[in-house]
Order: C-alpha cells, then sequence, then structure tokens
C-alpha cells in the first residue's frame, strides 16, 4: 500500500541518517597515541599528518595528533566531557589547575622529577612556576615569554625623547604628553592618544605597578590569607596615574572598547599611538610588518622596555599563562604520552614546534637553517616560537625579526623579574577576577570615582565574590 | 467518552505514525542531551571521570551568586525589549514593504534588510564600533549639530539600548520577511471585493491584512517568547569593563563562569535555570496568545 | 489576472510619507555596514588596516581577494559547506513540514502534548546539552563526519512552527473535500498542503539553508578534521585565530573582509532570486478554479 511504503520510506530515511554510519572502531595492533592539540602541530591538514609523521619518527610511537583549530576550549571540554580518552591534551595554566583540582589528571610529579630529558632541558624555575602544592600535573609546551612596554622609537626619536631614561610613572607621562604635543602640532594628527592598554583583562598593567612593586593577581600570604596587591593603598599612585593619562588625553579611549588587533594595527600600521605593552614576540613582530610594509625604520621602530623601576630597583614583567600538555586521569597510555611530552622538552622537538618539519618548512644547508616559502610564511611558529629546551639557542631559527631578541633578552637582565600572576595557589577564578578589577579600573580610569573609592570597591567585590579574604 | 477518544486515536493513527520519526529524532539529538546536562546539574563540577551527586548544591552556588543575579534583569530586560521591538518593527516594516509595487525596489530593499543576518556577529560587532566610534560616523553626524562627540560604547546609559538596537538590526529583516510571506498568501480575492465594495487602501489594510496575520503574529510571539531569555552573541562581541555589569545576560554567565572554567555542574545548573525561565515564559505567551486554539 | 491590484495611491500623504522615510533609513541603517565591509574588501593593505570607516574604496583594489585566494584552499570549504547544507536542508524541509502538517490536524487527540514536545525542544540552551550532543553523535559513530553535519537540526521547533502556522491558512474544506473523494492522507499532504504552501517550503528552506551555511557551533563541535570544514569555520579562522599571542602571517583587514563577502555572497544572491517565489505567494484563488 502507497501509505505505508511512504512511512516505512520515511522511518528508513532516519535510522540510515543515524544508524548505518554508526562505524565501529577498528582496534590497530600496536598502541595508538592520542594527543588533542591546540595550536600545535600543522597549519594544515596535510602539514599537520607530517608533522605526525615526524614525531613518529622521533619517538617510535603510533600516534594520532588530532588538531582543534577553532574552538579549542570549547571543544575540549566537550570531548571530555563525553568520555572520549585522549593520552596527552593541551591546556593553558589556569585549565591545568582546575583540571587537576577536579582529579582529571595524572599526578607527573614522579615522572618528571625522574625525567632525565626534563633534568637536562628544563629550567627548574619554571617548573616552579607550575607547581600546585608541590605536585605536577603537567608538561610545557614551549617557554612562556612577557609582555613588556613596546615603543615606536621612529617617533619618539623625531620628537628628540632618550628612551634610556625612562624609568618612573612620570617619565613616561612626560614622554607621552611630549609626544603627544608634537604630533598634534607638528603633523596635525588630532587627537592623538599616545598609549593603548588592553583593559579588558588589565592584561599588559604590569610594567605600571612595578614602579610600586605589586603584581597582578591573587596571592596567599604566610598566614594563608588570600590578597590582591592592585587593590592595595600602595597601588594607589598607580591608579591614579592611569587616570591622568586618560583625563589628559595621553590613553587610547579605544583602550576600553577595542581589540587588541585594533591596538596591533594603530600601532605599526596607522602608526596613531606610539606606546603599549606587548608580548616581547610582537616588537619583532610590528617591525617585520613594517618592513613588508615599507615602513620600517623610517616610520616605524618598535623597541621593547622593561617599563617602571619598583622601589627595590627591579623592575617587575609578568610571564605569559603557561600553554601546557597534561595527561588525562583516563589516559589508556600515560606512558607513552610522557615520551611525546619529554621529546617537546628536547632540542629537536624544540625545532619541530618552532621552525617546523624539516624539508617542508625549511632545509638545512651547512648546520644553516634556510625556510622553505611554506616555511617562511609559518613564521617559525607551529605552536612554540620560543622552544622550553634551555639547549635550544634561538640562533639556530636564523634571522630574527628585527627587535625581538633584544625584547627577549631584557627578560634575563639581573634587575628585572619576570613571574607570572598570582593564581592564588591555583584558585583563582581568573575570568571573576578580570572582570572585576577591569570594570573598577575602567570606572576610576575614566574619571567616574576617585582612585580611592574605586580600589575600595574592587577590593569589597573581590571578597565578596571570595577572591580574597 | 474513552471510547470516542479510542476512535479519534485511530482514525488519526496515519498521523501518530509520521510522528515517530520526528520524535525519535528530537530524543535522540534533544531530550537525551538534555537529560545528560540536567543529571549533571545536580553532580559535582568534574570533567572526567564519574561524578558524584552533589544534590542542589551547584543551584545554590549560581543562585547566591551576585553576578548571576544581575545578569537575570539584564537578561529580562534586554530579551523583552528585543522581542517587542523585533515584532513590532518587523510588521511595521512588512507592511510599508507591501505598499510597494516596483517588484524590484521591493525585492532589493528586502535583500538589504535582509542582510544583517548574513553576516556573523563577530562582523556586526566590529562594524558597530566603527559607527558608534568617538569619530564614529555618529558622532560626526551628531557633530553637524553641535555635539560633543559621545563615548558610546562605554558610556552605561547607552549600554542596552545599543545591545538591543544590534539585535533589532540584525533580526528585523529575518522576521519581516516571515509576515511578507503570510501577507502573500492572502487571498487576493478578498481584496478585489472590498474594492468593489470602495473601500479605501487604509480600510484594506486594517480590515484584510492585520487580521489575516493574526495567527502569524501568534506564531511569531510564541517563537520570540523563546529566545528572551537567551541573548548571548552580541553581548559577547560588545561586552567591555565599562559596560559589562548592565549587559552580563545569563548565557554569558553560564560561558564565562561554567564552560570555560570547566565547570559542568554549574553550567548546566545555569543553564536549567534559564531553560525553567524560558519555559515558563512561553507557557504563559502560549495561553496568553490562545496558541493553540483552532482558527 | 495582474497581481496589480493594489493602487499605491489610495494611502494617504502623511503615511506614504511615513513609508518612504522608513524604507530609507532602512536601506540606509542595513546597507551602510555592509557597504563597509564592501569597502574595505576593495581597499588596500594599508588603507584597509587604518582606523576609521572606509565607504568607498579609494583606489578600488582586488589585492584582498588575491590574498585570501592564495592563503588559503576555500574551494573545497565551499562544496563541503553546499553539499552539507543542501542535502540537510531538503531533509529539514520535508520532516519540518510533514511535524506541521500533523501538528495543525483539527482534532487531532493528543495534540496540544505534541505540540508540547517540539516546543520544548526550543527552550533547551545549548549549553545545557553540549556535551550530552557531543556523546550522541560520538556513540552514533557521526564525529567528523557529513552525515553529522546534515543529520544534527535535520528538524527544528522553528521550522515545525512556522511551517504549521502556513498549513493552517489553507482552508480545511479542501482537505475535507479530498477526504471524501477518497484521497490518503499523504495524498492529501503533498497533493494540496506542500502545493499550496510552496512559498512557506520555500521560506524555511530557505532560511535553514542560511542557518545551515553559517552554522560553526555545530561543525565544531563535530568535526576536527580541517579537509571537512566548511566556510564559515574557516572565516572564523581567518578572522580569529591567525591573531594569536605569538603571532604568524599577518592578515589584512582588507582580506579577512574580502572572506567575508565571498562567503556572505552566494547567499544574497540566493536570497534575491527566492524573493520572487515569495511574493508570489499561496495560489489559493488558481487552485480553487
Amino acid at each position: 500500500m502507497n501509505k505505508k511504503r511512504m512511512i516505512v520510506g520515511l522511518l528508513i530515511l532516519l535510522m540510515i541518517s543515524l544508524g548505518v554510519f554508526a562505524q565501529g572502531q577498528v582496534d590497530k595492533s600496536t598502541v595508538e597515541v592520542k594527543v588533542l592539540a591546540g595550536v600545535t602541530g600543522g597549519k594544515d591538514e596535510a602539514e599537520n599528518k607530517l608533522f605526525e609523521e615526524e614525531m613518529e619518527k622521533a619517538t617510535g610511537l603510533n600516534i594520532t595528533w588530532e588538531k582543534v583549530p577553532s574552538g579549542y576550549d570549547q571543544v575540549l571540554m566537550q570531548k571530555l566531557g563525553a568520555g572520549e580518552q585522549y593520552d596527552l591534551i593541551y591546556l593553558n595554566q589556569f585549565q591545568m589547575y582546575t583540571l587537576a583540582k577536579q582529579g582529571a589528571l595524572t599526578d607527573l610529579t614522579d615522572r618528571i622529577q625522574n625525567s632525565k630529558v626534563y633534568a637536562e632541558n628544563v629550567d627548574k624555575a619554571e617548573l616552579e612556576k607550575i607547581g600546585l602544592n608541590g605536585k605536577y600535573y603537567a608538561g610545557f609546551n614551549k617557554l612562556e615569554v612577557f609582555p613588556l612596554v613596546n615603543v615606536n622609537k621612529a617617533i619618539t626619536d623625531k620628537v628628540g625623547i632618550n628612551l634610556d631614561s625612562l624609568d618612573t610613572l612620570d617619565e613616561y607621562y612626560q614622554m607621552l604628553k611630549e609626544v603627544k604635543t608634537y604630533m598634534e602640532t607638528k603633523e596635525g594628527k588630532k587627537p592623538y592618544y599616545p598609549f593603548f592598554t588592553y583593559m579588558p583583562d588589565i592584561w599588559d598593567l604590569q610594567p605600571w605597578f612595578s614602579s610600586v612593586g605589586l603584581r597582578r593577581g591573587v596571592f596567599v600570604d604566610a598566614s594563608g590569607k588570600k590578597y590582591a596587591p592592585y587593590v592595595s593603598t600602595k597601588a594607589k599612585p598607580v591608579w591614579e596615574w592611569l587616570a591622568k593619562l586618560y583625563k589628559e588625553g595621553l590613553m587610547d579611549p579605544a583602550s576600553f572598547t577595542g581589540k587588541t588587533g585594533d591596538m596591533r594595527s594603530k600601532m605599526w600600521q596607522s602608526q596613531d599611538i606610539v606606546m603599549d605593552v606587548d608580548w616581547a614576540a610582537w616588537t619583532g613582530l610590528y617591525n617585520n610588518n613594517a618592513r613588508t610594509a615599507g615602513t620600517y625604520p623610517a616610520k616605524v621602530n618598535v623597541v621593547g622596555l622593561p617599563g617602571t623601576k619598583g622601589p627595590d630597583g627591579t623592575y617587575m614583567l609578568e610571564q605569559g599563562g603557561a600553554s601546557l600538555w597534561a595527561i588525562p586521569s583516563n589516559a589508556k597510555n600515560p606512558d607513552e604520552a610522557f615520551e611525546i611530552l619529554e621529546y617537546m622538552a628536547t632540542k629537536e622537538g624544540g625545532l619541530l614546534l618552532s621552525a617546523g618539519i624539516e624539508g617542508h618548512d625549511y632545509t638545512m644547508k651547512n648546520g644553516k637553517i634556510e625556510y622553505t616559502e611554506v616555511g617562511k610564511s609559518h613564521a617559525k611558529d607551529h605552536g612554540a616560537p620560543f622552544p622550553i629546551s634551555t639547549q635550544f639557542d634561538l640562533s639556530l631559527l636564523g634571522e630574527m625579526n628585527p627587535g625581538v631578541l633584544e625584547s627577549v633578552a631584557i627578560g634575563q637582565r639581573s634587575d628585572v623579574e619576570v613571574a607570572p600572576m598570582g593564581y592564588a595557589n591555583g584558585e583563582l577564578d581568573t575570568r571573576k577576577y578580570y572582570d572585576i578589577m577591569s570594570k573598577w579600573m575602567t570606572d576610576c580610569i575614566m574619571g567616574k570615582i576617585s582612585a580611592d573609592a574605586a580600589i575600595n570597591g574592587a577590593e569589597k567585590e573581590l571578597r565578596a565574590n571570595k577572591l580574597i579574604d | 467518552m474513552d471510547k470516542q477518544l479510542v476512535r479519534q486515536i485511530k482514525k488519526h493513527r496515519i498521523f501518530y505514525l509520521l510522528f515517530i520519526p520526528i520524535a525519535l529524532y528530537f530524543i535522540i539529538f534533544t531530550y537525551y542531551p538534555f537529560f545528560r546536562g540536567l543529571i549533571m546539574s545536580f553532580q559535582e563540577n568534574r570533567l572526567i571521570g564519574t561524578r558524584p551527586f552533589a544534590g542542589l548544591e551547584n543551584y545554590k552556588l549560581v543562585l547566591s551568586d551576585p553576578s548571576f543575579l544581575s545578569s537575570i534583569l539584564n537578561s529580562l530586560i534586554i530579551g523583552f525589549s528585543d522581542m517587542v521591538l523585533y515584532f513590532s518593527l518587523a510588521l511595521l516594516f512588512a507592511l510599508v514593504l507591501n505598499e510597494i509595487t516596483q517588484k524590484k525596489i521591493k525585492q532589493g530593499i528586502q535583500t538589504i534588510a535582509y542582510i544583517p543576518y548574513l553576516l556573523s556577529w563577530a562582523v556586526i560587532g566590529g562594524v558597530w564600533a566603527l559607527i558608534f566610534d568617538l569619530d564614529g560616523l555618529v558622532n560626526r553626524f551628531l557633530a553637524l549639530f553641535g555635539t560633543e562627540p559621545i563615548f558610546f560604547l562605554a558610556t552605561p546609559a547607552y549600554a542596552r539600548p545599543l545591545i538591543i538596537a544590534m539585535g533589532v538590526w540584525r533580526s528585523m529583516g529575518y522576521f519581516a520577511l516571515l509576515f511578507t510571506v503570510a501577507i502573500m498568501n492572502i487571498d487576493r480575492q478578498l481584496f478585489e471585493a472590498s474594492r468593489i465594495d470602495g473601500a479605501s487602501r487604509m480600510m484594506q489594510i486594517r480590515k484584510i491584512i492585520v487580521p489575516s496575520l493574526l495567527p502569524t503574529m501568534k506564531t511569531i510571539i510564541v517563537l520570540l517568547s523563546i529566545g528572551v531569555l537567551t541573548h548571548f552573541d552580541e553581548i559577547y562581541v560588545m561586552v567591555n569593563p565599562a559596560n559589562r555589569s548592565l549587559i552580563n545576560t545569563l548565557l554569558l554567565y553560564v560561558y564565562e563562569n561554567g564552560i570555560l572554567n570547566f565547570r559542568t555542574g554549574s553550567a548546566s545548573a545555569g543553564a536549567t535555570l534559564v531553560m525553567i525561565g524560558t519555559v515558563l515564559f512561553t507557557a504563559l505567551i502560549r495561553r496568553l496568545t490562545e496558541y493553540d486554539k483552532e482558527e | 489576472m495582474k497581481p496589480r491590484l493594489i493602487r499605491k495611491d489610495q494611502l494617504p500623504i502623511p503615511i506614504r510619507a511615513f513609508n518612504i522615510l522608513m524604507l530609507l533609513l532602512v536601506v540606509v541603517l542595513m546597507g551602510l555596514p555592509m557597504l563597509n565591509v564592501l569597502s574595505v574588501s576593495l581597499s588596500t593593505q594599508a588603507k584597509s588596516d587604518s582606523p576609521g570607516m572606509v565607504l568607498w574604496p579609494n583606489p578600488p583594489t582586488f589585492e584582498g581577494y588575491q590574498f585570501i585566494w592564495k592563503y588559503t584552499n576555500l574551494a573545497t570549504p565551499f562544496f563541503n559547506t553546499v553539499y552539507v547544507s543542501v542535502v540537510g536542508t531538503v531533509l529539514h524541509v520535508i520532516l519540518a513540514s510533514l511535524a506541521g502538517y500533523i501538528l495543525c490536524q483539527p482534532n487531532l487527540p493528543l495534540k496540544k502534548g505534541m505540540t508540547t514536545f517540539v516546543l520544548l525542544t526550543m527552550t533547551v540552551p545549548y549549553e545545557l546539552t553540549m556535551i550530552g550532543i557531543y556523546a550522541v553523535n560520538k556513540d552514533l559513530g557521526l564525529i567528523n563526519t557529513y552525515t553529522g553535519l546534515i543529520v544534527n537540526g535535520m528538524i527544528s521547533g522553528f521550522s515545525v512552527f512556522l511551517m504549521r502556522n502556513y498549513f493552517q491558512a489553507i482552508p480545511q474544506s479542501l482537505a475535507e473535500s479530498a477526504r471524501i473523494d477518497g484521497a490518503s492522507e499523504l495524498r492529501i499532504f503533498s497533493a494540496i498542503y506542500l502545493r499550496l504552501a510552496l512559498s512557506g517550503l520555500l521560506t524555511i528552506g530557505t532560511l535553514e539553508l542560511i542557518r545551515r551555511w553559517n552554522n560553526i557551533t555545530m561543525t565544531v563541535t563535530l568535526i576536527s578534521d580541517m579537509k571537512k570544514w566548511t566556510l564559515p569555520v574557516v572565516l572564523r579562522f581567518i578572522l580569529f585565530d591567525q591573531t594569536s599571542t605569538s603571532g604568524t602571517s599577518y592578515i589584512f583587514a582588507n582580506a579577512k573582509m574580502a572572506a567575508v563577502v565571498l562567503t556572505a555572497l552566494p547567499l544574497i544572491v540566493l536570497y534575491f532570486f527566492t524573493q520572487s517565489f515569495f511574493s508570489s505567494g499561496i495560489m489559493i484563488g488558481s487552485i480553487k478554479e
């Protein structure tokens, strides 16, 4: 009957779409190590395959390198939450703390402490920074750099400013003021806002809070009390300084609403700002981009500066949150996963994660690296622009972008202290902290409330949300 | 009585049979994931492994969070304003558009009105930021009247209106299309008859078009009511430290505090509360509009 | 019978003035941003990346389009998107109209319950089901398959209720007389309802096609294999993920906007042409004769 046939047809339609495509996993004879990666790996499907093979060659394992190129955090949550099993996953420091406390990650303390590779390649101080109550739940993807003050020297030279003499908040203020006057009167760029700082995550304020010797985040004192340095009374001069910058038109209003991309294009593309705080790698990228556009070094010549000197004579910079690899607690092959983790910490692994695949991204000629067209477009970055291995010499990568090595070197100076933000022993809800802080700082900087009131309000709200005691 | 019901059901059995694949789809792809989420909302935050039950702990936690509570108010204000404006402006636009007799012009305008819906929120957010920037188009326009530039994007007073306007701007053409199609479906003989009776165009709009649109209006209102508490994307692209406390909505809260923090329990609890609110509101609208009444 | 039954001049002047004003406003407000996107895409690299709003490319250039064409392979994602969108939409329209037909039956016992059953599915936030949806698809082996992209969203409450609405506009007397003539329900459905609600079918078809074309959430959830990427995912990748902290090759705004235009263009063209169908409406009158 016609009627029945159509119903059956519809049912079949649905069944086919649902059922038939359920293919069973074929068991491989050898152990398959499953890696879930974010940015680390090949830039496209084909290259990712090569990357996987390179990794297999180096470790002798059978690896599936699954790279999630978009919406990684969400996909990671979905996959793990749905019971998908991976041997190695990529995550950031905050995620590592969260998952470790949920008991979702394998304790790697013993493995790391007994690892010869880690002993030879990884700086103890770096390892210290990712510990949680004396334990380690992850290994490194790369060496984290830090944001520092980036200034377009091409402009300050024209104005006649000596950048080496900048050490205090006031000196920076004077510099910005002079640049503003110059640009508005001599170059006719009016209004000119010389300084951009990305406010939503109060990401880039560390070089200024350095002047009062305070760090971002929440710390735990000896008595176990959680406190946030930025909302202490000592921090007030910095809040007031920022408010003054805004009031006098020295800070770009887009700081509150714009994106990092806006800031960067203003820096090197239109030169609408003279100063921002950005990653050390970006000192080089600004100049490299400008070089492509033909404006380096005449119009754009960005140099890195350590910021303001603290009461004890040191410059405090903030190290970026670590990008890490962890072994989930439900991993089938933790031993093999750790081998991969170790390989990434070696010099050779570092080269793979930065320069890329030999024969595809680069070739070696007389011990010198020569990039292919593909390699050039991948900008020496396959997940780790700065490899973690202490054995890795950056000169291996050939010529670097102009200015970047100088910026990175600032972090090695004896009077510069690079440390991560305070995670309150892995307890801090960073998102909440950023939201509360950026809200009160914005109100203060825009002149809606006094610095005292803002610091007070922020402190109260942090406490109400149990972020501090 | 019972017998009659059984007879009715028997008479209609073909419809139930046809409904099976549809129900099956929804059970597999909506209800099952929903129940998983619901269960998770009563369990501890844990991404991997078995999740111990935590009773109402997640709900307590979420409901005692001041930013969740403030996001309820924000969601209601933004969602309700959007619902009213989507509906009324789309209807008005469809009626106005219907008065154009040149087909190509009509098609052109309708396409332009629909274009915002084709762009991703990220692109829209970027364009809006340009328009409402300190030296953006709006301020340049206002400068013609000697007004000082207004920092729209960071002034609290404009935070919600801007978000609401963005929603309207993107969705008006979309809902107007639904009305337009319904207007086109009106039996043309009705117009002819009324013309013979000497009715003016205004009369025709009032007596023929608007009444014929009633069922469509009901449908659209019910569909809109479902979206009231679930605004997310436009907020996500426009939020900044100066306006966050005024436009932080429920789902933004769930996303940022729950999902990005891998808090499976709190995220599910927050989302379940959003759903409960939506179900109640939709049920109310469904009753008020007599959605289930036969025509 | 010419469709020009409506004589424009019958509207009072103030209302006509209001109409024109509103239409102008809509055209300006909605057209402006599109013009901006288009102009940026046609600008030079330097111009496109400088602050401020560009409303006219000066000088116009196809640099951005050339760059994006060389930068990434758009053809494969394009065909992926076409395949997934078209097949998915056809299935969607069939199932949604069927469900709409069922739910518009007069005197159908349990109808209210069935309506609620469908309506409820629309109230579930994605945030609540995202893990469950992944799990279902994993269990059914739909991860990294086109089938997965097609099956998810094969029917939606939204389309069901729109179809129900369009079907309700069809006089029940038509179905009654067909039933008396001995036509089966499926025949009534296909021969009367589907034919008369053609514009409704086209509407939900167009809306669904657009939804699928632009769908990112489901694609990101199901597809990690880059070969199977669809256009919107590539677009998002181009727009955002490239400006990572380490910074890889820089994509200028003109190239980004070129990608936006290329993604949206097929839909705009499609939408423009389907409108002539929308405006034809249900031809109840002609069917009756």
